[in-house]
């Protein structure tokens, strides 16, 4: 018996935990930790919570109701069944229309203010970033105070702990969607029309992010990282990524160099280029420090000397229709070009 | 901002581009068309309708053997196959083997087309090509929509707005 009862127990809470579990995954938006998402989450528990406890007291109120019935009246001469008489059951239905009434209008006001707190930081956000959404892959402006204090990357963005970031959000091509569920909600990014979000991390860590309206066969494989780092290391971060690319050493890297220029520099940027013209193409991800990126293709691949020799040689076959050709290069071309990508440090 | 910086560097590459082009070629590939020739023409072709109807501005190398040769050799060598497939069948770019021509089919169009790029994924290979290999990248590509048994020499088969 009580073999049983662990076993019914165990098929009933496993699948429950392994739903919490994924509760507070990287895409778990029922726990988040910025003031841009709290309130939201907030609400959504505060709904959630309400939503089932009405489904269980109307359940329970019906179910009494159905196992309590009087019995029929028994039918009258003519052989009709007469009607109950009114024992004042009606006034159930007012007092049930003014709970309703009462929660209805409390979550209204809940999400009123709700939508209120989230719309926008609390202060004047610290920094403000311009994202722009390509198929499939996202590419982010870092602006200076000066105007050709310019840093752009790809994918991974890094914002400091505890302080409001803003958002400009543009598309080159489709409507996409910027989503970083522990941080914030959904923001469309629309051709045309510029949007804006902000986000505030309230603790270090990665916050995976992804594209939130279905874009294209790769819409899957936009997914975006969002590092929070505490002040000092964002600023040593962001210098380390604004400083030119140093120049290849390596024999190797050296005629990687020139497969790159020739090859691949038509669609991607490496900044300051030792070769003084440098790959200045605006099509592909910026390739400056491409090396300091835990991932390649947008979270499709971690970012290893294996996938850089896979996504070069045939991107078609590991992204279908992404805007990387098949490139067609010898082996020792091939070998080249990576251990040059892996000099982008 | 970007245009302005393609038409200065093909101001810029007038005075020497023709000189170049004759010392390393030893042969003559005629002038070369002028930049103010060039940003006169309009973008338009099947798709997008013409604004104005483009100025004729020769390929110098349009009925050169031997320079589409060389473009051709250029469209494997800069990876054009790696979008348009080889003889321009088409695949994540859009075919060159037909007759309908996106930003137009005439050669000073296809040789813009080269140069400045185009949205959704036309790089522009301003920087990676001079001007002459680009002219015989687009003589090269006009051959490609000639059925098999037209010549090369053969003038374009269509005059109609938007086709070769």
């Amino acid at each position: 018996m009580s073999r049983l009862h662990a076993l019914l127990s165990a098929a009933l809470w496993l699948p429950a935990a392994a739903a919490l579990a994924q509760v507070d995954g990287p895409m778990g938006y029922l726990f988040t930790h910025g003031p841009a998402a709290d309130p939201a989450t907030r609400l959504n528990w505060g709904l959630m919570i309400i939503s089932a406890l009405v489904t269980v007291i109307i359940g329970a109120l019906v179910l009494y109701a159905s196992l309590r019935r009087r019995p029929p009246l028994p039918p009258a001469d003519n052989g009709w069944t007469p009607p109950q008489p009114d024992t004042g059951g009606a006034s159930w239905i007012y007092i049930g229309t003014a709970i309703s009434a009462v929660v209805l209008l409390g979550s209204t006001i809940w999400t009123i203010l709700t939508l209120s707190a989230i719309a926008a930081p609390h202060r004047e956000p610290s920094l403000t970033l311009e994202v722009t959404a390509h198929q499939w892959w996202w590419e982010v402006r870092y602006r200076g105070s000066r105007k050709p204090d310019v840093m752009t990357t790809a994918n991974e963005i890094h914002i400091p702990v505890g302080e409001p970031v803003h958002f400009r959000l543009e598309s080159d091509d489709v409507i996409h969607s910027f989503w970083v569920p522990k941080l914030g909600g959904k923001t469309d990014v629309i051709p045309g029309q510029t949007n804006f979000a902000w986000l505030q991390a309230d603790r270090p860590g990665i916050y995976r992010g992804q594209c939130a309206e279905f874009c294209g066969p790769q819409h899957a494989h936009m997914a975006l990282y969002v590092v929070a780092q505490e002040r000092p290391a964002f600023d040593a971060w962001l210098e380390g990524q604004k400083a030119a690319a140093g120049a290849p050493q390596s024999p190797q890297a050296v005629s990687g160099h020139d497969v790159f220029m020739s090859r691949c520099s038509v669609c991607h940027t490496v900044r300051g280029d030792s070769a003084g013209a440098g790959a200045a193409g605006r099509l592909g991800p910026d390739l400056t420090h491409l090396m300091s990126r835990s991932t390649i293709a947008a979270g499709r691949l971690p970012n290893n000397t294996g996938s850089l020799h896979g996504w070069v040689a045939n991107a078609q076959a590991i992204k279908p229709g992404t805007r990387m050709p098949r490139m067609d290069l010898s082996p020792e071309d091939l070998h080249a070009v990576v251990s040059y990508l892996e000099t982008l440090k | 901002m970007r245009i302005a910086s393609i038409v200065l560097r093909l101001l810029a590459g007038l005075a020497w581009m023709p000189a170049a082009v004759h010392a390393q070629q030893g042969s003559s590939p005629g002038e070369l068309p002028r930049a103010s020739q060039l940003i006169a023409v309009p973008v338009g072709g099947t798709h997008i309708p013409l604004q104005k109807p483009v100025q004729q501005v020769a390929n110098p190398y349009e009925k050169d053997p031997s320079a589409i040769a060389q473009g051709r050799a250029l469209f494997h060598a800069m990876n054009c196959v790696g979008c348009h497939a080889p003889e321009g069948g088409g695949g994540i770019g859009p075919p060159l083997s037909d007759h309908e021509w996106i930003y137009g089919g005439q050669p000073a169009q296809i040789f813009m087309t080269i140069m400045q790029g185009r949205p959704n994924g036309m790089p522009s290979f301003a920087n990676a090509l001079p001007e002459d290999s680009i002219w015989k990248l687009a003589a090269y590509v006009r051959t490609l929509s000639r059925s098999p048994g037209e010549a090369v020499n053969a003038p374009p088969a269509s005059t109609q707005s938007g086709k070769p």
